[in-house]
């Protein structure tokens, strides 16, 4: 019923050894917004490069003369003045610049120790004020070869082959480009390139290119080497800086100059398409996107298509027809296929170069049903079996417990509603909580028909035995389907039963340890002890007084009489000392410390025995006086 | 002087690039040119990239015992083994002196990848599988859905980690993770949807999936003990320039576009934060004082108010600064926590508690444990003694305790007088005296008769002498 189209998704060609082609183009509008975003920067190594740029892509550049004279720059780099003068060159301003300019390269001329990078940078200065210094051909490359000797990396190479270009020795540069083409780094056995990375391979390639081409020979690159460097450019084709972009430039026109250039097919325009245009549009060009050059239309052949399931061949020597008005695009029309969906290997040709390219052909499917069935683990009594039909969900609330199982049966269909096989065909258990799910797979038996089968105390432990509802989902999905399936079923509750949440629920318990705030902890101090009222302990306090005041009364009554006290020093020290160590306890009640009485109670303890044994001696000796 | 001067700013410099030294792992330099912009941007930071071939039979980490990087970044999915000094062993250690890292593999990494990821509490599924989401594929994608387009809602919520920006989709193309559960040091920064699985997406379902739904981590990170970092991604591809630049049109479903992915300012945040530049945190000063002294002490009295002051720093942008949160907890420890409460926040990134200890007296800790996800954990302890009061900080006047006082006060007046009383009273009549002579003589004998207990007496009575029998008959007078 939701049947519309088929859709052909093309893989993109995967390289293969032999007889290969690109990927993907570069994309030189790109590459020019970033130059003319830099052609007015205030740093001279940007802007020279943007104006570079802009003239190998033949651009408007705007007049910066003035921005170029009061650009700032380190006088005493060469590279910086060579970068400031051929700005001033391209764009016409030299009379802009002082002479004072051209002062660094005659000492970096003069230098004994200059490299090559120097005097290739000193000579194009000069050759950018239009004095081109005139040298002994013969020394000058002599002396250049005496330095390559020392140093002869590709980046060298690439400055001496350009001073060669400006002293007309072509023919050296002719005679050694070969080999240091074959000195380039391959990375993946799939892209070349020089050590140094994009200067180097740019530069490198527009010299030799530019002077085989001056000297009317055929390139010197081989097809497989203009396919890898062509392959190492589109590697770099997002590239961001001036710099690059300009570099980049250069490099791939020189590359899409070359004859035969590489060819890039490409799938243009969305990646998929309907049963009501079911073509696909290629793409073939150039490496900069330009028409390929000596390519005829008749010779863009799909010349076999393969399923990759069981290798059976679907169609032969199809040619693609071109596209009118637009000499880059091709028109593949896969109707012959679309109702057998899956992948294909489709080998494209055009001209000699032929590319493998994957297809997949996509088609929709469908899913009429889902029987859902509650019976016990056991088998014992027939499941009671509930059928929903596709998109609707559950009316009724399921119910399953520990003893019984959820089955789900299901057969997802094609258009033309033969049952078919697919990649996913899940269902979904999901909790409350969004990430609270657990996903079953589901298995086709020999009809094609998928069940799962939720034994419901088997699942518990994937859903930390939280018995409640749980919502089902089928989800039904394939890398050669176009319109996959999310279908929320309905929800069952789930009982996991008493037991096992007992048993359970401990483990489940975030097993993470917790990492935030804690909770609180307020220390709960002891509670005073009940104290009886005041009242109560006042009486009582006074109950504790009255034997001493019923001693004093009876005394009293007694007639008491201290006749026998002897007004000696003695007596008065020892009752003072008594009384005041007594007095001390009293203190010690209101103020004092343990210490502090223990300090003073010494002393007087010491008076009072000392005066205590004078008095009683005193006393016995009266006594027997007497 | 000078000199001086000039090695201390030089010491300065290279303790602040050692910071910065990273080494990048690849596959082929090629890949330091197509993840260029990633890279772009550590340098920009400050960062020295050092860029080998992970198969570099030089590959060297530490030198003399010395790490030569404080970070490495490992982005080569095809190795099969490491050249050098360095294997999964090396990188454990790595790890385990400190040092950072930063791993993005993809479908096709090898074994290498595996054993680092489960070193690091990470599984990595098969080789040549890879996470495939039917329902938010890209259109990009080559066909096989792996190029998956993941919304940034699946990220941690950790803006330590994350940033607060990540409002664009996601690209993601590789192979997926799950984490070990019992591992709490580990992270799911980014997650699948519940829609996704990872399998060989060349073949159909028969086993279970590694890794299904939510439970399926494209990005994952870890942080040590020792407050290493690492950062686990299942796709290269992730922090690729093409990643970055390229938009985001999901095929099926809520058809979500962007002119530009969120790959970017994610891998950049990512970095930030495996590299130490976010999410660090220091003590800078820490005292506790009883409230209204000057002093710290680390003695306390049970049922003392103390303030204990706590000042945190965070690293931001280089410089440390003030810590900002709401959410520092001091625990007041003895064996178990007595006391857990959240420091208030005062200016200057100090951190305070004004609190009562508790009336149970021991050896205890202040104790600042803060763990949060993303940052460095923080702790701190401080050991201190609480006693009990001492004799004189009990109360004195308690009223009910008054019959008490009142009795010893009267018993003690009660002695005072009862020594006039017993030393000074005089009898009223006089009574017989003895014979002077006698009694003179006799003194200190009658006083040793008197001294004499009366069972002694009993016995010499039975077995008395005629003298001792005189004695006591003197004895007897003297007394009476």
């Amino acid at each position: 019923m939701y049947f519309h189209a088929l859709f052909l998704l093309l893989i993109s060609a995967l390289s293969l050894s032999h007889g290969n082609t690109l990927q993907g183009t570069i994309d030189l509008k790109r590459l020019q917004t970033i130059l003319q975003e830099n052609v007015k920067s205030n740093d001279i190594t940007a802007l020279y490069y943007s104006v570079k740029g802009l003239a190998e892509l033949n651009a408007d550049i705007p007049n910066i003369c003035e921005h170029i004279q009061n650009i700032k720059y380190d006088t005493n780099n060469i590279e910086q003045v060579f970068q400031l003068a051929n700005a001033a060159a391209i764009t016409g301003c030299q009379n802009y610049l002082k002479p004072e300019v051209l002062h660094p390269t005659t000492q970096a001329l003069d230098k004994k120790d200059a490299t090559i990078a120097d005097i290739y940078h000193a000579v194009y200065t000069l050759k950018a004020f239009g004095k081109g210094s005139v040298y002994d051909r013969e020394d000058a490359l002599k002396n250049l070869i005496q330095m390559l000797k020392k140093d002869d990396s590709p980046a060298n190479y690439g400055y001496v082959f350009a001073l060669c270009e400006h002293m007309g020795c072509g023919l050296w540069t002719a005679s050694h480009a070969e080999g240091v083409l074959l000195a380039a780094d391959e990375s993946d056995s799939k892209a070349l390139h020089f050590e140094g990375g994009l200067p180097v391979t740019s530069n490198l390639l527009t010299t030799i290119q530019r002077t085989y081409k001056n000297l009317k020979k055929p390139s010197p690159l081989s097809d497989e080497q203009r396919y890898k460097f062509a392959e190492y450019l589109l590697s770099r084709r997002s590239v961001n800086t001036p710099k690059g972009a300009c570099l980049l430039i250069e490099a791939a026109t020189a590359l899409a100059d070359d004859v035969p250039s590489p060819i890039s097919i490409t799938i243009k325009g969305k990646k998929y398409i309907t049963s009501e245009s079911d073509t696909i549009e290629f793409s073939i060009t150039d490496l900069i996107g330009r028409p390929v050059k000596l390519l005829k239309p008749e010779e863009v052949v799909a010349q076999s298509g393969t399923r990759l399931a069981d290798d059976v061949v679907v169609l032969s020597k199809q040619p693609l027809t071109q596209k009118p008005n637009e000499p880059t695009t091709f028109v593949l029309n896969l109707s012959k296929i679309k109702a057998q969906y899956g992948l294909y290997k489709i080998a494209l040709s055009a001209g000699s170069k032929t590319a493998n390219v994957n297809v997949a052909v996509l088609g929709e499917i469908q899913v009429s049903s889902v029987e859902v069935g509650i019976g016990d683990v056991d088998g014992t009594t027939s499941p009671k079996v509930t059928t929903v039909t596709y998109p609707n969900k559950l009316t009724e609330k399921l119910q399953a417990d520990h003893l019984q199982k959820v089955t789900l049966k299901f057969s997802v269909r094609d258009k033309y509603a033969k049952p078919v096989l697919v990649q996913q065909a899940f269902v979904r258990v999901g909790g409350a909580a969004p990430d609270q799910e657990t996903i079953f797979v589901a298995e086709p038996d020999n009809a094609k028909a998928y069940k799962v089968e939720l034994n419901v105390g088997g699942i518990a432990k994937h859903l930390n035995w939280e018995s409640g509802a749980y919502s089902l989902t089928v989800y039904l999905g394939d890398s050669a389907v176009s319109n996959p399936i999310a279908w929320p079923v309905g929800s069952v509750l789930f009982n996991f039963g008493k037991d096992t949440n007992a048993v359970g629920s401990p483990v489940s318990g975030t097993s993470l340890p917790y990492r935030g705030p804690l909770p609180e902890i307020a220390h709960i101090f002891r509670s005073p002890e009940a104290r009886p009222a005041r009242v109560v302990s006042d009486v009582f306090a006074a109950a504790c007084a009255a034997p001493l005041l019923l001693l004093l009364l009876l005394w009293a009554r007694l007639r008491l009489n201290f006749s026998n006290f002897p007004f000696t020093l003695s007596a008065l020290l020892f009752h003072l000392a008594l009384g005041g160590s007594l007095g001390l306890y009293g203190v010690l009640w209101l103020q004092l410390s343990m210490f502090d009485t223990m300090r003073y109670l010494l002393p007087l303890g010491a008076l009072t025995f000392l005066s205590g044994h004078r008095l009683l001696r005193r006393l016995v000796s009266d006594k027997q006086a007497r | 002087m000078k000199i001086s001067l000039i090695l201390g700013v030089i010491a300065c410099f290279s303790l602040a690039l050692a910071e910065q030294e990273t080494l990048v792992l690849v596959d082929n330099l090629n890949i330091r040119e197509t993840h260029s912009q990633f890279f772009k941007s550590l340098q920009d930071r400050g960062y020295s990239l050092t860029y080998k071939l992970a198969d570099d039979p030089n590959l060297v980490l530490s030198k003399y015992g010395e790490y030569l990087y404080k970070n490495l970044i490992v982005f080569a999915p095809s190795v099969l083994e490491f050249g050098g000094q360095i294997d999964t062993e090396a990188i454990t250690k790595f790890i385990d002196d400190g040092g950072n890292l930063l791993m993005a593999g993809n479908a096709a990494a090898g074994d290498v990848y595996r054993e680092i990821a489960s070193e690091c509490g990470f599984e990595m599924d098969e080789e040549s599988a890879a996470v495939i989401d039917h329902f938010n594929y890209d259109a990009s994608d080559d066909g096989e859905h792996t190029r998956i387009v993941v919304s940034p809602k699946n990220l941690i919520s950790s803006p330590t980690i994350v940033g607060t920006q990540n409002t664009q989709p996601l690209l993601f193309e590789g192979t997926g993770l799950i984490l070990d559960k019992d591992n709490s040091l580990v992270l799911p920064i980014l997650t699948a949807d519940s829609t996704a699985y990872s399998y060989n997406p060349k073949s159909q379902v028969k086993e279970y999936p590694h890794a299904v739904g939510r439970k399926t981590v494209l990005i994952a990170a870890l942080q040590a003990r020792n407050n290493a970092r690492i950062v686990f991604s299942g796709s290269l591809f992730f922090f690729s320039d093409e990643a970055f630049n390229s938009g985001v049109a999901k095929v099926h479903g809520d058809k979500v576009s962007s002119a530009q992915s969120g790959n970017k300012a994610l891998a950049v945040r990512l970095s930030e934060w495996s590299f130490g530049e976010r999410g660090r945190l220091r003590v800078r000063n820490v005292n506790h004082n009883r409230q209204g002294d000057k002093q710290s002490s680390n003695t306390y009295t049970i049922t003392d108010t103390v303030v204990y002051r706590i000042e945190i720093e965070e690293l931001k942008n280089g410089k440390w600064q003030p810590f900002d949160a709401n959410d520092v907890q001091l625990e007041f420890v003895r064996i178990d926590p007595f006391i857990r409460t959240t420091l208030k926040k005062k200016p200057n990134g100090v951190y305070e508690a004004i609190f009562k200890v508790p009336d149970v007296w021991g050896v205890y800790q202040f104790k600042v444990d803060y763990d949060r996800i993303g940052y460095t954990r923080l702790y701190h302890s401080t050991q201190v003694s609480v006693r009990p009061l001492q004799h004189t900080q009990y109360e004195r006047f308690i009223p009910s305790a008054y019959p008490y006082y009142v009795s010893a006060f009267s018993m003690m007046v009660g002695v005072f007088l009862f020594s006039f009383v017993f030393l000074y009273y005089k009898e009223d009549s006089p009574k017989t005296k003895s014979d002077d002579v006698f009694t003179s003589v006799t003194v200190p004998r009658v006083k040793c008769v008197v001294g004499m207990d009366p069972s002694r007496r009993q016995r010499t009575q039975t077995k008395a002498t005629a003298e001792e029998q005189a004695l006591d008959q003197i004895a007897r007078e003297v007394s009476t």
